[in-house]
């Protein structure tokens, strides 16, 4: 109770101070009255209850110390003191604050992407328990394949590790009811799929067994949908969506309307924000053709299937990838891969945390990276803070001396300098977080494709981390100087104009080795900066095998139902549209690709002709070394649009649809062709056997590296058909964003139910390929810029402050004749010492950590000696300047006036 | 007047517990609280108010009285202490053992 009614005290202090003023002043009028109605005069009664009444002003400080709480009081006092002691210094407070604001902001917003992406739980139960399942077998570079559904029930039935496990499947759909048609992703999901998760659906219910099994038409939305498409509307049970798309088997499905059944919670995602709605994964497709599906669930060598489990107490990533493993190994003596399947990836599992394999591997290396290094540049502020403490802790020994002398104790010097410093860290973690708010929303809005980086934000998590970093920066910079102060030898201070005492010497010497560190991380910094900015140079320097300069890039869905005659019907339109646009003013060149991108490394079988006319087969998988070949639709206009250079032959002509031809890329002719003249020969898409349809080779082009411009380019083909989306590929003069709505316009023409998905220009849909990388690299080279610069201001502060020091020795060396230059070589000599040690130290610690970045680089050694000559050449062009300016400054000293102030 | 007599040293404590007694009758000011206890000692006690107000502040701060602002007899702002509960307890408990000491200072003193 006591302690309650101070507490309230503190913060009514005002309140208590006027209600005794008041209530004494009551007290001395009341005193008054009396006297008069015993007769005074009113003056002479006043004057007689001001004496008696005395000192009311001690009587108020008595009765307000009732209330006091010595150790609170005493903490006031200092945060008082130290706050007047920063006003009293604006000029120092302020450097101060913004350098470690600089760095705790940084560090804060670093670090809220690292809370939002790898540190909230997922939005699912005991995520900890939550793994995915993957097919993985890296002497193939296998590493996340999906698996067959026979397959799966083996290992639920026959594994022990695992409460359940749980299909799942991406498509493209489109959702058509209601307003405009809009392109989505959905999942395919088992039964169970939401009971492994652990999450139950916010409206109506998820899918049940029976459901899965009878086929339903039914679907879950994801709360984004339902507050999009339904205004968040409570009766959505029942209703229908309209939908086509993908079948679960990858199959065309016509347009269907679908029941809704539930909807999944705010903040649920899988695997990704993108995905709108979940479908059960035996959802038939095509009305009146499951037999052709039928086969599919019982094919042991597809790999369609995504998997996640949930572990049991006691089960590991490890164990359950060893059991899994075992009854592999069982598997693929039951069901050796059969010819020409040579795409089916095996039974060799590999079992990681669902997070890991939603966030990704290297992204969570590069965000941990990122953290590292922004704790660097906070460090290295927290060292330039530290030293500014101690240039001014030699200005303050006096004051502290008198202070020491007038009774302070040395533990309450203590006190007050580190809260000095608690008030400093505390302004600059609140700067710290303003900028940091801002900084998080560029992050948010960066395209970078990471799961969940949107979703950054200051929440509680980061507020105290905030906080913290905060509390150890202030503890760092703070407590060495305050305990420098205090043991200082006041004695000596008071008697002082001895300038060179060995209080100085000593703090000269903490702020050198200050420096030297200092100057050593930056360094290391540097280093690793270096070594992204020059992979990224790399890159950008990679021949991506096509020009995209000027060329606008279009997703093209066309609904065209699938009735008798549609492939040619489709094949017309993409060719209308291919002409109308080149028609467009501006526009030189026109055509589709089915996907311009490629995702992921495919592995089309491939059977050759041995030789022209001659029936003997050469398989793929026989004496052909055969790791992956890409096949894609084309339309004749293709090449052109992309400016791919055509080696030997010719393109598509517009009369091919479907025709058995092909187009052929240089590595394809690398890999296969043997050195004879591809030009004409023959080869089957497929693992031959029964299937054989022969395209004869009719051109060849250059490679592309659609894979992303780090991946090596992929033996490919392309053949004169269309699928429903395809990707145009629109070459103008000038600004492709100029004929973006006469492009939308011509595809309206031709198609009015034609959706335009995306509409970039080239260069755009490019720099976001590389838009990780860029996010990595441009943030640590900024922050190795940013340790320069305060490694920079510290070399500047150290022989500023060395050089005041030595003012007298200077002037009278200048006196005895030294001229300026000597004076600046002095200086510079001794100055450049430290940030020297501090390279040697910074290069060879650089070079034991730099490979940690291994995976992050790209065609680059982390031990590059051009990268290390050029961070050592940059730390001497920083330090050199700093060590000049205040050398030279010093060296214009006059020796009369120095010597006369002594 | 004007010229107060000090006031005898009061035994510690005695100064709270005697506030406390007068509040039994009802609230009262500041400047009641000393008036009554002057009548009542007939002028023996006089306290000044450099004892009474932090005394106030201390009775305050344990709970033992409240503090409402309210009109005196002339109509002037004055702060009025009522005992609570807590106060008339601790009054209690103070009497007896001021009465124990007394009783044992007596006892001493009719010693020969």
């Amino acid at each position: 109770m006591r302690v309650m009614r101070r507490l309230r005290q503190l913060f009514r202090s005002r309140q208590i101070d006027r209600d005794l003023a008041q209530e004494i002043e009551t007290h001395r009028a009341l005193l008054k009255e009396d006297l008069e109605r015993r007769g005074l005069t009113p003056e002479v009664a006043d004057a007689a209850s001001r004496r008696a009444l005395g000192n009311t002003t001690l009587a108020r400080e008595d009765s307000r110390h009732v209330w006091r709480w010595a150790a609170i009081e005493r903490l006031w006092q200092d945060v008082g003191y130290g706050a007047r002691m920063l006003r009293r210094n604006p000029s120092f407070t302020g450097v101060a604050v913004m350098t470690l604001a600089l760095g705790i902001g940084a560090t804060t917003a670093v670090f809220s992407v690292v809370n939002a992406v790898l540190l909230r739980p997922l939005p699912f139960h005991d995520p900890d328990r939550l793994v995915a399942i993957s097919i993985a077998d890296p002497s193939r570079d296998i590493r996340e394949a999906g698996t067959s559904f026979p397959t799966v029930n083996d290992w639920r039935t026959q594994s022990q590790r695992f409460t359940d496990l749980a299909i799942w499947a991406t498509a493209a759909a489109r959702i058509h009811a209601g307003g405009e048609p809009e392109r989505v992703a959905t999942g395919f999901v088992s039964a169970n799929f939401f009971t492994v998760l652990g999450v139950a659906p916010a409206i109506g219910r998820v899918f049940t067994a029976e459901e899965e099994t009878a086929r339903e038409r039914v679907v879950v939305l994801s709360h984004a949908l339902w507050q999009r498409r339904f205004g968040s509307e409570q009766e959505v049970v029942g209703r229908m969506l309209e939908i086509d798309g993908e079948s679960p088997e990858g199959a065309v499905e016509p347009i269907q309307r679908v029941r809704i059944i539930g909807v999944m919670p705010d903040g649920f995602f899988f695997p990704n924000r993108e995905t709108q709605f979940w479908r059960p994964a035996t959802l038939l497709g095509i009305d009146g053709k499951p037999k052709l599906y039928e086969r599919q669930w019982t094919d042991r060598h597809t790999d369609r299937w995504r998997v996640i489990g949930r572990l049991r107490p006691g089960g590991t990533e490890a164990n359950a990838a060893a059991d899994l493993n075992l009854i592999g190994q069982r598997l693929s003596e039951a069901f050796p891969t059969p010819v020409g399947r040579a795409e089916f990836p095996g039974f060799a599992t590999n079992v990681v945390f669902l997070r890991d394999q939603l966030t990704g591997k290297d992204i969570a290396l590069g965000l941990w990276l990122l953290l590292g290094s922004v704790s660097l540049v906070l460090l290295i502020a927290c060292a330039n803070v530290a030293s500014l403490l101690l240039a001014r802790g030699t200005g303050r020994r006096r004051e502290l001396a008198i202070r020491v002398a007038l009774g302070a104790a040395r533990g309450r010097i203590v006190r007050q300098l580190t809260v000095e410093s608690l008030l400093l860290a505390a302004l600059a973690g609140l700067f710290g977080l303003a900028a940091a708010s801002s900084g998080i929303r560029l992050f948010a809005s960066s395209t970078a494709g990471i799961v969940r980086l949107q979703d950054t934000s200051i929440d509680t998590t980061v507020l105290a981390f905030t906080g913290l970093a905060s509390l150890v920066a202030a503890l760092i910079f703070g407590v060495a100087p305050a305990f420098g102060a205090a043991r200082a030898n006041h004695h000596d201070s008071l008697k002082e104009s001895a300038i060179s005492s060995s209080h100085s010497r000593r703090t000269r010497q903490v702020r050198g080795l200050l420096v030297v560190v200092e100057c050593a991380m930056a360094v290391v910094l540097l280093a690793g900066a270096g070594l992204l900015v020059r992979s990224f140079v790399r890159l950008l320097s990679v021949d991506p095998g096509f020009d995209p300069r000027g060329v606008l890039l279009v997703r093209v869905d066309l609904p065209i139902p699938p009735a008798p005659g549609w492939r040619e019907r489709e094949w017309g339109a993409f060719r209308d549209i291919e002409d109308r646009i080149r028609a467009v003013p501006g526009v030189r060149h026109a055509g589709f690709i089915q996907n311009f991108r490629i995702a992921s490394s495919p592995r089309t079988p491939v059977t050759f002709e041995v030789a022209a006319g001659e029936a003997e087969i050469l398989n793929a998988e026989g004496d052909l070394d055969l790791t992956g070949v890409n096949v894609e639709d084309v339309t004749p206009g293709f090449f052109q649009a992309m400016a791919v250079p055509l080696r030997q032959g010719r393109f598509f002509t517009s009369a091919e649809q479907n025709q058995p031809v092909a187009i052929v890329n240089e590595e394809f002719v690398r890999r296969f062709m043997r050195g004879q003249n591809p030009i004409g020969r023959r080869f089957s898409p497929g693992a031959g056997g029964s299937k054989i349809n022969w395209h004869t080779i009719v051109g060849i082009v250059g490679n592309m590296r659609r894979q992303g411009l780090e991946q090596p380019p992929a033996p490919e083909f392309f053949i004169p058909s269309t699928e429903p989306a395809m990707d145009l590929a629109v070459r103008v003069d000038g600004d492709p964003a100029a004929v973006a709505a006469a492009v939308r316009e011509q595809i309206r023409a031709v198609h009015p139910g034609a959706i335009v998905i995306r509409m970039t220009t080239m260069d755009a849909f490019l720099a976001e390929w590389s838009a990780v990388r860029r996010f990595q690299t441009l943030l640590l080279a900024l922050f190795a810029v940013v340790a320069l610069a305060l490694a920079a201001v510290g070399i500047y502060g150290v022989v500023q402050f060395a050089a005041a020091q030595r003012m007298k020795e200077l002037g009278i060396r200048v006196a005895l004749g030294a001229r300026g230059f000597d004076l600046v070589r002095l200086m510079m000599g001794q100055g450049l010492r430290l940030p020297l040690i501090g390279l040697t130290i910074g290069l060879l610690g650089a070079y034991l950590l730099v490979g940690v970045l291994r995976n992050l680089l790209f065609e680059v050694n982390p031990g590059d000696p051009i990268t290390f000559a050029g961070v050592a050449l940059l730390l001497g062009a920083t330090a050199i300047p700093a060590c000049y300016l205040p050398a030279r400054r010093a060296a214009r000293v006059d020796p009369i006036v120095v010597l006369r102030n002594e | 007047m004007g010229i107060t007599n000090q006031p005898p040293d009061l035994l510690p404590g005695t100064l709270d517990m005697l506030i406390l007694q007068t509040l039994v009758a009802g609230p009262k000011h500041g400047y009641g609280i000393a008036e009554r206890l002057k009548q009542v000692s007939q002028n023996v006690l006089q306290v000044g108010e450099s004892s009474l107000y932090p005394a106030l502040q201390r009775l305050l701060l344990n709970g033992w009285v409240k503090a409402e602002w309210g009109a005196s007899e002339n109509n002037r702002r004055a702060r009025y202490y009522t005992l609570t509960a807590a106060g008339r307890k601790k009054l209690g408990s103070e009497r007896e053992e001021f009465e124990r000491l007394i009783g044992a200072i007596q006892r001493v003193l009719q010693t020969g």
